[in-house]
């Protein structure tokens, strides 16, 4: 069988006679079509760049976004490691061994970590002599050796570099603290709290213990029900409420971003689809049906899509590797480069590719309906009356300022269900914005009334660039109002300093003084080792510190 | 025999009251398989009108079209697109090959669009352009080909498949005339392996190929030529005999 004969089998024909249906070609079809806009995008790629451009700004800067917010908690607690539970018993507990195996025996593998207070000399903070299995069950996520190896024996110590500064520690050196002496045998460091004070020994070496942690697995309602007499526990239970809540908050924003990158990208593939016209009028000449023409924009769409979203993530992501050591610094921990919350980096380049797929949907209906010879000759489609959609719009930017009302700013959900609407609605009110402004072209210099009926000629692109521009000045000018109502009636709070620093106030009139505590100014939070900053005016007069000494 | 093409009281009317322009009025027209109709007269005659409707591209305000004994006015605009790839092809001035695909994919378009798989109807395409003698530029992208390719490339695209209805406007206007009197003669090839042609043009060196020229003027057939007698009519009895 020849080719032809194989064409003309498939048509299934018969020579003299002509039946049409309404089939659409199907997945060859559908082939043909992604692969031509496909090559149109290799051509034409660079008339793209700012959509792409921003697409990717949006997804890297929300993947650095959602990696920041999450890793700024701690993933692991700093005191309980893996664990979900730990209990604390007094170390003059006179049962205190019964009461451990009680524990292990209730809740299987735990891990006991004892604690003894160190005084330091000029001091009101002291370091806790740790008796801890640097390869523990659960806390082997809060020890890491950063220098020389773990104690062993009776009288070794390996300390923490706050401890080795504060007593001029290196290894090697004895350390005469507690009416014992023990070599410094190493550096560690608690990765989840880089300001975690501590020394550690080797297992039962912190005699006696002030205190006694138990860290251990179990649920909330398990936990209840254990009971062990009138033994005075404390139990602190773990909660991933905090990174999650910070991603999703990140998240949010980052679709807001994306919303405004969406109504550019509509404006771009708007005159990407009109420069296309007359090759979409030549498809529909050799018998392509509506829903080829679409995905031929949609397909370009979603094309500009995956590669923003790919391109995005991993830029986000070197991003975030280089912006790691700094993070470290201000978080005060350790911070594994993969701990990222996975899923919101998934919707983020998900939100993208449907955000270019959405903003294509528009330009690609209105392309499909022009009648294939007004594309042939390249004739843009006539703008639709502007008061069309104008009903719709102020109902949507009604709903939307309505539902940003209710949030509070506050309700993640609401916000972004907000700003879709008013998104919306300016979309929809934009074209009467542009008819409005091209009444005034008749009267204006050439120049302007050239540029005002180019506007309303090309409603489709105006009209969401327009939205754009508009929703940029809203959500700018938003931020800045809430934040100043947020300034105006926050409540100043005093200065949280670290446990090693103190704040002295002194009030009265005179420039040294005692007084009253002020608990209303609000202090520079000096965790830094600067000296506590005292306060030598009085508290009636609190806005005369000078900014830098403001937060 | 059912014609390949047929126009019955066609008129075509743009705009409405003051800019009402009527570009056709009351136009017959009939094209057989093997018949190749050139259509002529001044601009704004309602040449390309004429071809765009015969074509369903779009409608006539009043009378009736039909290809192949089809009616186009009760046609959804799905099925219209399915007429177009599986019977209509059209060759226009300016080639309009889509850029992005090479010559042979250009070709192989319409067949794909109709279901036909990658490879069969490339396959096909290959063979269409091999019968213009474009075999060797079938992996070329239309920017890489001379005027005259392009349009021997457009016309193995309208011709690919079985079609039977060959409308073409203007296809030598941006040719010089070797390669102008070239597409004529592929065109007159085709309509002699049974494919219906219209040809609009200006030329009338390049209409003499035609079975029959149409003249209109101002929407209306002026006149039209006969077809030309054939061989067998020799063997008929004239009237006065």
């Amino acid at each position: 069988m020849t080719v032809s004969e194989a064409v003309r089998e498939h048509a299934a024909e018969p020579a003299d006679e002509l039946e049409v249906g309404t089939g659409d070609g199907g997945a060859p079809a559908r082939r043909a079509i992604t692969r031509w806009a496909w090559r149109l995008f290799r051509r034409e790629w660079r008339q793209q760049l700012l959509v792409l451009a921003l697409l990717t700004l949006a997804v890297a800067a929300t993947t650095i976004g959602v990696a920041i917010a999450s890793n700024t908690l701690s993933p692991v607690d700093a005191t309980m490691g893996t664990a979900n539970h730990r209990v604390t018993i007094p170390g003059s507990d006179p049962n205190l061994s019964a009461h451990i195996a009680a524990i292990q025996k209730m809740f299987g593998p735990t891990e006991v970590v004892a604690h003894q207070p160190i005084a330091v000399a000029g001091s009101v903070a002291t370091v806790d002599l740790r008796d801890q299995d640097p390869k523990g069950v659960y806390g082997h996520a809060t020890v890491r050796l950063a220098a020389g190896r773990y104690p062993n024996g009776a009288d070794e110590v390996a300390v923490a570099p706050p401890v080795a500064a504060t007593f001029s520690l290196h290894i090697g050196n004895v350390w005469h603290q507690g009416g014992r002496d023990r070599r410094v045998v190493g550096l560690v460091e608690n990765p989840q709290n880089l300001l975690d004070e501590f020394a550690l020994v080797a297992p039962g070496q912190a005699i006696p213990p002030n205190e006694v942690s138990i860290l251990l697995n179990t649920t909330d309602a398990r936990f209840r029900a254990f009971h062990l007499g009138d033994v005075a526990l404390s139990v602190e239970a773990r909660s991933y409420a905090g990174q999650t809540a910070a991603a999703t908050a990140v998240l949010a924003l980052g679709t807001i971003g994306l919303l405004f990158v969406g109504l550019v990208a509509v404006a771009g593939f708007t005159v990407m689809a009109q420069r296309r016209l007359r090759a979409m009028g030549m498809l529909g000449a050799i018998g392509a049906t509506d829903r080829h023409i679409r995905l031929v924009m949609l397909a370009n769409g979603a094309v500009v899509g995956a590669l923003a979203a790919i391109v995005g993530t991993v830029v986000g992501l070197l991003g975030w590797i280089a912006f790691i050591p700094h993070l470290e610094g201000l978080a005060g921990h350790r911070i594994d480069w993969f701990h990222l919350p996975w899923w919101a980096i998934a919707m983020a380049m998900l939100l993208a590719f449907l955000t270019a797929v959405a903003a294509a949907w528009w330009p690609a209906r209105s392309a499909a309906r022009i009648p294939i010879v007004a594309a042939l000759s390249g004739r843009p489609p006539r703008p639709q009356p502007a008061h069309r959609f104008a009903a719709a719009g102020s109902a949507l930017l009604l709903v939307g300022l309505s539902l940003l009302a209710f949030a509070h700013q506050k309700r993640p959900p609401l916000i972004v269900t907000g700003i879709v609407a008013i998104t919306l609605g300016l979309l929809f009110l934009a074209p009467l914005g542009i008819a409005g402004l091209a009444v005034f072209a008749r009267r204006a210099p050439i120049a302007v009334r050239l540029a005002l009926r180019d506007l309303a000629r090309y409603q489709a692109r105006s009209g969401a660039a327009v939205a754009a521009v508009t929703l940029a000045i809203g959500i700018a000018a938003t931020v800045a109002v809430s934040a100043s109502a947020a300034e105006a009636e926050a409540v100043p709070t005093a200065g949280n300093l670290p446990t090693n620093q103190l704040l002295v106030y002194l009030a009265g009139p005179g420039p040294v003084g005692g007084g009253a505590r002020c608990p209303n100014r609000r202090r520079r939070n000096s965790r830094s080792s600067r000296p506590a900053s005292i306060n030598s005016r009085p508290c009636s007069t609190p806005r005369t510190w000078p900014p830098w000494m403001r937060r | 025999m059912t014609a390949a093409l047929e126009l019955r009281s066609v008129s075509k009317v743009y705009g409405d009251g003051p800019t009402e322009v009527q570009a056709l009025r009351e136009v017959n027209l009939s094209v057989e398989a093997g018949a190749l109709v050139a259509v002529m007269g001044p601009s704004g005659s309602g040449k390309s009108t004429l071809l765009t409707i015969a074509g369903s591209l779009e409608d006539a305000t009043t009378g009736e079209v039909l290809v192949g004994g089809l009616t186009l006015s009760g046609m959804s605009r799905n099925d219209r697109a399915r007429l177009r790839r599986r019977a209509i092809g059209y060759v226009f001035q300016d080639f309009n090959l889509l850029a992005g695909l090479t010559a042979v994919e250009n070709v192989a378009l319409p067949l794909e669009l109709d279901g036909v798989a990658a490879r069969t109807a490339q396959a096909a395409g290959m063979e269409a352009l091999e019968q213009l003698g474009l075999s060797d530029q079938g992996s070329r992208f239309p920017d890489q080909l001379s005027g005259g390719e392009r349009q021997r490339v457009a016309i193995a695209r309208a011709v690919v498949g079985d079609r039977r209805l060959l409308l073409a406007d203007e296809p030598s206007g941006a040719l010089d005339s070797v390669n102008g009197e070239a597409v004529m003669r592929l065109m007159r090839a085709a309509c002699r392996r049974g494919v219906a042609g219209v040809v609009v043009t200006h030329d009338a060196q390049l209409a003499s190929w035609a079975d029959r020229v149409v003249f209109l003027r101002d929407g209306r057939v002026v006149d039209q030529t006969a077809p030309p007698l054939g061989p067998e009519s020799l063997l008929e009895p004239s009237p006065s005999q």
